[in-house]
């Protein structure tokens, strides 16, 4: 359960305050498959990177299945961005030099305790996003497509409970967006919290939680009508 | 984890080739530079200080019984004169403790032939069995007199190189016979040259005979100069004050004058100060040449990197997993410049030596101090451009081009 209560983030350049989150309380249970859109500038990057421990708030709280972000060190969100978080970016973010298994691989390198074979896990991520045969290419070798799916067997490597993705169909085909997208989605249903920015309409249509922000306000919130109680994102609009 | 670290440093720098051939240029050229200076000033500074040790023996002082500066020197021959006689010395030697030798200075000129050769005005040194040590000359060819020789004052003698040349052109002149002030003397041995003294006499056209031998030729009235060898350098100054306190005690109401060279002493000290000094500015300013190249080109490509660094972030890598990270490619980069500016510098050297009129000392401290400097070049301008990278906003940094 991710949980914000009161949330402002005001960033302040040249001088001037801008408020790029105003007073969001939002309460996301796991397990579930929920899209962020909005037009640019509404804070919807911002909302992703404090649930991603990537920032933190100006004022109120932010709770990671029930501890207080707040109270954690830079190390201390750092090891909860290596455990509990797995990001996905729009520009797949491969380090160009290495090939798909060693990128894969990464994470183990920040992690308190790496599997005893981390090679292993790291080939069983990748036939698992159907790239078995691609695992000693290059980024550069491979298509947008297969790049972002070396991405995800990233964000999974290190068996996180979230996955994180801003845009990841930004920079791709329609059909290598549909992959992806099925693709997050088999996560949801193998137990993930998967949430996603887009503006896609098509692919928010396919997400049963849809959340609308607006002047770094949530104005809407779409739920699916037989979600459980438990199942259910609450949001102040 | 190591092995990670040294496979992503080793990647890194492949990847940005031209600005890790630069960041080694600059600390390649520093070392390698500095190299060539530890190898030419050990080489100068050991040239230099065996010239000066050559020139003038500084563990010595001086016995007269006038005054610096009021004729006299050698053997007194203006009669009434005060004067020191053999016993005098003889006793000093035997009854000072420190005092390794003490040298009477028995010189004449006199009129030199061989054959139809003529050579006039030279000057002729009577000399102690201790005469090698104290002046630290050296025979060439042959040998120096045998104590028989000096004992009894046989008839042989050494002669300086300028000798040697003007009777012996071309010719080994040991064995041959010369004759001083009309004696037959047999030459037995060849001085190394001395060249420059520093004073006018040209210190080469010199002969040198038993000084019991000189006695017989010369008839001296006394000794007015004795030179003084001492066992430890540092009791100089104070064993000559005995001997002039010993030697005035011989001779109630004589005044004798004793002068240490300590000009001597200092040149040397100064000397080898000054080069060490100018070693160390070099080393100083090739550090800082190379270490800020170092730091300039590792924050660049730290900027061309922001974007990787926010991606560790975002996978858990703590800020110091980062400062370490950029630390250990700085620390490799420094490590590899310094091990091929070692090498060039070594080239280099011998290259110079060869080519030009310069002596060389390689030694194992040009290496060891050339690797230490490279690793703390690293180190030391690598802390800035790491602790910046560590310190980077993970949102920010996963914004930026590049």
């Amino acid at each position: 359960m991710l949980k914000l209560e009161n949330v402002i983030k005001v960033y302040t350049a040249n001088e001037n305050n801008v408020d790029a989150l105003q007073e969001i309380s939002l309460q996301v249970p796991s397990r579930i498959f929920l899209a962020i859109q909005g037009q640019s500038g509404s804070g919807k990057s911002t909302l992703l990177n404090i649930l991603g421990c990537l920032d933190r708030p100006t004022s109120g709280t932010y709770t990671v299945d029930g501890a207080d972000t707040g109270k954690l060190s830079d190390d201390g969100l750092a090891s909860l961005r290596n455990q509990r978080f797995g990001f996905i970016f729009q520009s797949f973010n491969l380090l160009p030099r290495f090939n798909a298994l060693e990128n894969v691989m990464l994470p183990f390198l920040y992690s308190p305790s790496p599997p005893e074979n981390p090679r292993a896990v790291a080939q069983q991520m990748l036939e698992k996003v159907g790239l078995g045969n691609r695992m000693h290419h290059l980024p550069g070798e491979l298509s947008g497509g297969q790049q972002q799916r070396v991405a995800v067997a990233r964000a999974l490597v290190n068996k996180p409970g979230v996955i994180l993705a801003d845009e990841p169909t930004g920079a791709l085909d329609s059909k290598s967006s549909r992959e992806i997208v099925d693709l997050l989605a088999e996560l949801n249903a193998e137990g993930k919290t998967v949430i996603i920015i887009t503006h896609e309409a098509d692919i928010a249509s396919q997400c049963p939680y849809v959340l609308t922000l607006s002047d770094g306000r949530i104005t809407d919130l779409k739920s699916p009508k037989n979600a459980k109680v438990s199942q259910k994102v609450v949001a102040s609009l | 984890m190591k092995r990670v670290l040294f496979k992503t440093a080793a990647r890194q720098l492949g990847a940005n080739k031209a600005a890790t051939l630069f960041m080694c240029a600059g600390i390649m050229v520093g070392i390698a530079v500095l190299t060539i200076v530890i190898a030419l000033s050990q080489g100068t500074k050991a040239r230099i200080l065996e010239r000066i040790d050559r020139m003038a023996a500084s563990d010595t002082f001086t016995v007269r019984t006038s005054p610096w500066g009021q004729g006299g020197g050698g053997m007194g021959s203006n009669s009434g004169a005060f004067l020191l006689s053999f016993e005098d010395i003889l006793s000093l030697q035997e009854q000072i403790p420190g005092v390794t030798a003490a040298l009477p200075a028995l010189n004449a000129r006199g009129t030199v032939t061989s054959g139809k050769s003529v050579m006039d005005s030279v000057s002729v040194q009577g000399v102690v069995q201790e005469f090698q040590q104290v002046r630290n000359s050296t025979v060439q060819s042959g040998s120096f007199f045998s104590d028989f020789d000096i004992k009894e004052g046989s008839r042989t003698a050494i002669v300086g190189p300028a000798v040697a040349n003007h009777f012996f052109p071309g010719e080994n002149p040991v064995g041959e016979m010369i004759q001083v002030e009309g004696m037959q003397l047999e030459v037995i041995g060849v001085l190394t040259s001395r060249g420059a003294t520093g004073k006018g006499s040209n210190a080469d056209e010199i002969i040198l005979v038993p000084h019991t031998l000189f006695t017989k030729m010369f008839q001296p009235a006394g000794l007015s100069t004795v030179t003084v060898k001492v066992d430890n350098i540092a009791d100089v100054e104070r064993l000559a004050d005995e001997t002039k306190a010993f030697l005035e005690a011989l001779h109630p109401g004589q005044e004798i004058y004793v002068r240490v060279p300590m000009t001597t002493v200092g040149t040397r000290q100064e000397t080898s100060r000054t080069l060490s000094l100018y070693l160390t500015v070099v080393a100083i300013v090739a550090l800082l040449v190379g270490g800020v190249v170092m730091m300039n080109l590792t924050s660049l490509s730290i900027s061309a990197r922001t974007r990787e660094i926010g991606l560790r972030k975002a996978l858990g890598a703590r800020n110091r997993d980062i400062s370490q990270q950029i630390l250990f490619e700085t620390a490799m980069i420094s490590a590899l410049a310094g091990l091929t500016g070692i090498l060039l510098g070594i080239l280099l050297t011998i290259l110079l030596t060869a080519r030009l009129e310069l002596q060389a000392l390689l030694s194992w401290h040009a290496p060891v101090a050339g690797l230490i400097f490279a690793l703390l070049i690293g180190l030391l301008f690598g802390v800035r451009p790491a602790n910046r990278a560590a310190r980077l906003d993970p949102v920010t940094a996963l914004r930026s081009v590049g």
